[in-house]
This record gives structure tokens, sequence and C-alpha cells, in this order.
């Protein structure tokens, strides 16, 4: 084990729990846990919205994808970023206005019950299923992700690896809460940009020129250059429906919902989309600089070309460091997805129907409960190593983007968007996204995300059309919301 | 060897698009600020 490597490792995490032992001394209602008491400023609120749904795929995923392939796979990078700036520009003031309006909602099945003054609880409960489903399987394959990275950074065991960094990762959620959440996602938001801007332009540096680099990779094979190569109009707009995935992921949505102000949005979009769009390109460039850096000696795994690349260039102390991002990366995205799930057993089960006069102590205890209860499933889960990592993001990403994505945007945008609509659109865009998932060859080789929201649009339109109009509160309480 | 280059259309999907987000969303942040001020 590489002492100073773990030096750097050990330093960063301690900063890591003083946070979330500083704010688990302020924390004191359950909307302090879970939403920070609507306190994020535009800057945390940009980079920890960022860091939570980048996880290790921007350091990992996405460097290794262009490594293995070159040029063809920005495609996904396009998708994502177009789809990040529409859910900042039309989602993130309007869903902060509205929440707040709409019996101050703190989580996705919280906003949806109250959006449709629904009583019987149907809406809240379909809703939290869906989101302790696939974030299980979400927080599975971000366990999974740190494992490998602390057993190829340390040598450890898999699953004392494993062990070890579930430990890590519940022990700041469970203490701090959505506040230390983000503010730690803020640290970890800025280690990920650093390590993205730095790697490549050593990398480049090291081989001479930007031009060299291009030369050299294209005497290995000029299809690495070249962004349609391999591809069709099927497999672009494939990877670019990534980017629908935004409207519904609640961990993205919970940081519009806890920005301090509606008016600080543009701001914290400025922010936001700037930290993207430099990251994405980061991780390009580092995967395809990789291409010509290991020309001579290629690499097994595609996705390790970050790790690699940082310990044949930099010293071990920042060596260590720049590897502390990426297991920054996968822990900002788990820490959220936990405390998210742990948020709709609290407020949507235990509250609603085990104990709907427990004290706000109680929950907050509760909520804390279900986080470890939570870790230890997906702990459990993430023991088998030969888990497909990426294939269960994909699913999970596609999963919440069909059948929340279109309720998210209708419910914002449409007046007429009855209860019953919402509810045939969540449940026709989970089954669509399970059924294209398990069906192959032609037209089902699309990601599933496409056919999932189109039809979760299209049912939550007709069933809306032919249910009667909503309530005139609900009507008034819609026109109440200007942006 | 000295051939190698990227095509336009790679240069444009790559160069164009991402950076278009950025621009636009600073172009919203400098209207909303001009209709608070």
């Amino acid at each position: 084990m590489n002492f100073p490597t773990l030096t750097a490792f050990i330093a960063y995490l301690i900063v890591l729990m003083s946070i979330g032992i500083f704010f688990y001394l302020r924390t004191k209602s359950l909307s302090d846990y879970i939403l920070g008491g609507r306190g994020l400023n535009p800057w945390v609120a940009a980079l920890s919205a960022g860091a939570s749904d980048m996880s290790g795929w921007l350091l990992l995923g996405l460097p290794g994808a262009m490594y293995a392939g070159g040029m063809n796979n920005i495609w996904i990078a396009i998708g994502l970023s177009m789809g990040a700036y529409l859910n900042w520009q039309f989602v993130a003031k309007r869903l902060r206005k509205y929440t707040e309006v709409a019996n101050d909602s703190i989580t996705l099945p919280d906003y949806l019950e109250n959006r449709f003054n629904d009583s019987s609880r149907v809406l809240r409960v379909i809703s939290a299923i869906v989101i302790l489903v696939f974030f299980t399987i979400y927080v599975t394959s971000g366990l999974v992700g740190g494992a490998i990275l602390f057993e190829e950074t340390f040598g450890l065991d898999y699953q004392l690896a494993l062990w070890v960094g579930s430990l890590i990762i519940v022990s700041y959620t469970f203490l701090g809460g959505f506040m230390a959440v983000s503010w730690t996602d803020f640290l970890q938001g800025t280690l990920m940009f650093l390590a993205l801007i730095l790697v490549p332009l050593i990398v480049i540096q090291t081989l001479g020129s930007w031009g060299e680099v291009v030369a050299r990779t294209g005497e290995i094979d000029p299809e690495y250059l070249d962004a349609f190569s391999g591809m069709t109009l099927l497999s672009i707009i494939s990877l670019m429906a990534w980017g629908l995935g935004y409207f519904g992921q609640p961990h993205i949505l919970a940081r519009f919902m806890a920005i301090r102000y509606p008016q600080d949005t543009p701001k914290a979009q400025m922010v936001g989309m700037t930290w993207m769009v430099l990251g994405l390109f980061g991780a390009i460039f580092t995967g395809f600089a990789g291409i010509a850096y290991f020309a001579n000696a290629p690499l097994d795994n595609s996705e390790t070309v970050f790790i690699a690349l940082v310990q044949v260039l930099f010293n071990p102390w920042i060596g260590g460091i720049l590897l502390a991002a990426i297991l920054s990366a996968i822990m900002s995205t788990v820490d959220s997805q936990l405390l998210v799930c742990s948020s709709a057993i609290v407020e949507d089960f235990y509250k609603q129907i085990l104990r709907r006069k427990a004290k706000r102590r109680e929950l907050v205890w509760i909520g804390r409960f279900s986080v470890i209860i939570l870790a230890l499933i997906a702990t459990s889960l993430a023991a088998n190593p030969e888990s497909k990592v990426l294939d269960l993001v994909a699913y999970a990403w596609g999963g919440f983007g069909a059948s929340f994505g279109p309720i998210v945007l209708l419910s914002l945008f449409w007046r007429r968007l009855t209860r019953n609509g919402a509810l045939a659109g969540m449940v026709t865009g989970a089954v669509t996204v399970i059924g294209w998932k398990n069906l192959s060859g032609g037209l089902f080789d699309l990601y599933e995300i496409l056919p999932g929201f189109l039809l979760c649009a299209l049912a939550a339109i007709v069933v809306s059309l032919l249910d009667k109009e909503p309530a005139a509160e609900i009507q008034a309480q819609f026109d109440s919301i200007t942006t | 060897m000295e051939d190698a280059t990227l095509s336009a259309a790679t240069w444009f999907w790559l160069m164009i698009p991402m950076p278009a987000v950025v621009v636009l969303s600073l172009i919203n942040l400098a209207i909303k600020k001009g209709r608070d001020d």
C-alpha cells in the first residue's frame, strides 16, 4: 500500500467527516435533515446538484467509453448537457416555488400528493415505491464502484473494500443529513472539477501537443477520430436520450427544492452548467488522450483510464487527492440517493401510514435508521462483484426519467393534468422501461428511457383529458405560481 | 500520420452544443439581472 496516497485519502475523509459532524450538531428538524431547511446558496445548490448527478460515471464511465471507442461517444455528453440545461431553465425555479406553495413539500412524492390534493395517498405510495426500487439498484451500483476503486488503489480484498466504503458513506449521510450531504457535495464537486481539468492538460502536455494526441490516435485507428463512425441515427438518438432523464431524478430535483431563494436559480444554473460542461470536456479529453498515451500498452479495463493516468503522471501525494476525487464522485451520488430513500420511508410510509402523529425528532431518527437499513441491503446486493455497474445505472436513470420526468413537467406546466393522469403516466413509464429493458433487437435496442418517457406522457395526457377537470382550488394554486 | 485530424462535423458536435448551453445560461442570468435592476 502506498503511504502518501493513503495519507491523502485519509486526510480527505477526515475533512468530509468533520463537515458531517458540524452539521449534525445543527440539525433540529426533519426539514433541516432532508432539505437543509431550504438554505442552499446558488453555488452549493449548483455544485451539489452536479456532483450528486454525475457520480463515478464522470470520472470512470465517460473517460472509459472515450478510451474504448473514441469520439463516437460524445453524443451522450451532448444529450446530458442539453437535458441538464433544460432542467435548470424550465424546471428548477418553478419547482422551487411550487413545492413551497404546495404545503411546503420537501420530497417528490410529497409534492405530487400536494399538487393534486390527493387524500387517497395512492400517488405518494406508488412514487415512493418507484423511488425505493430504483434507488436501491442505483446505490448498489455505486457501492460496487467504490469497492472496485478501493480494491484497485489499495489492494484490499473486494469484500473488505466494499464494507469500508459503505461504512464511510453511511457515517456522514447518517450524521448530517442533507445539509452535510450538500456541503460535502460542494467540496466533492470542486475536487472533481479540478481533477477533470488537471488530468487531461497534463496528459496532453506530456504527449507534446493536442495535434500529437490526435495524430497518434489516428495512427492506431482513424475511426477513433470520427463522431459518426459505426453510428446510426437510432444509436445517436438513443445516446442523446439520456438527457431526458434529468426531469425525473429525485436526488437532483431535491436540490432545486432546497435553493434558498427562487431568484437565485439563474445564478445556480450558470454555475451548474459551467461546472458540468467543463467536467464533461475534461472527461472526454482524459479518455481520448488515454488512447494515445497507452498506445503501446493498452489497458485491460477501459474504465480504469483515469486511475491509470493519475498513477503514472502525478506524484503519490497529489495522486492520492485526485483518486479521492473518484471516491467523492461515487459517494456524493450514493449519499444523496440514500437520503432520498430515507425520506421516502419517513415521509411516505412511516408518517403517512404507521404513525401520523410522530414528533419531528422521532422522524429524524427514523430517517437515520432507514439510511442504515437501506445501506445494509445495498451492500449485501453489492457483495456480488459480477454485478454490471453501468447497466444498473442506466436502468435506474431510465426508470426515473420515464416514470417521473413527464409527470414533473406536466404538473408544472399543464393545469389540466389530473391525479389519475399522473398515476397512469407514472405506472406506464415504469412498466415500459422494465419491459423494454428485457427485449432486444431492432427498435428494442433503443435506450428504454425514450419509449418510456413518450408513453408516460401520452398516458398522462390521455387519462387526464378523459378525467374530470381538476378542482378549482388546484387550478387556482397552479395559476398562483409565476416565474 | 500528419494527416490525422478530427473532421469538421466531429469538431462541430464536440465544440458547439455543450458550450452553447453555458452561453444560453449566461444570457439567461444577464436578462434576469437586467430585469431585477
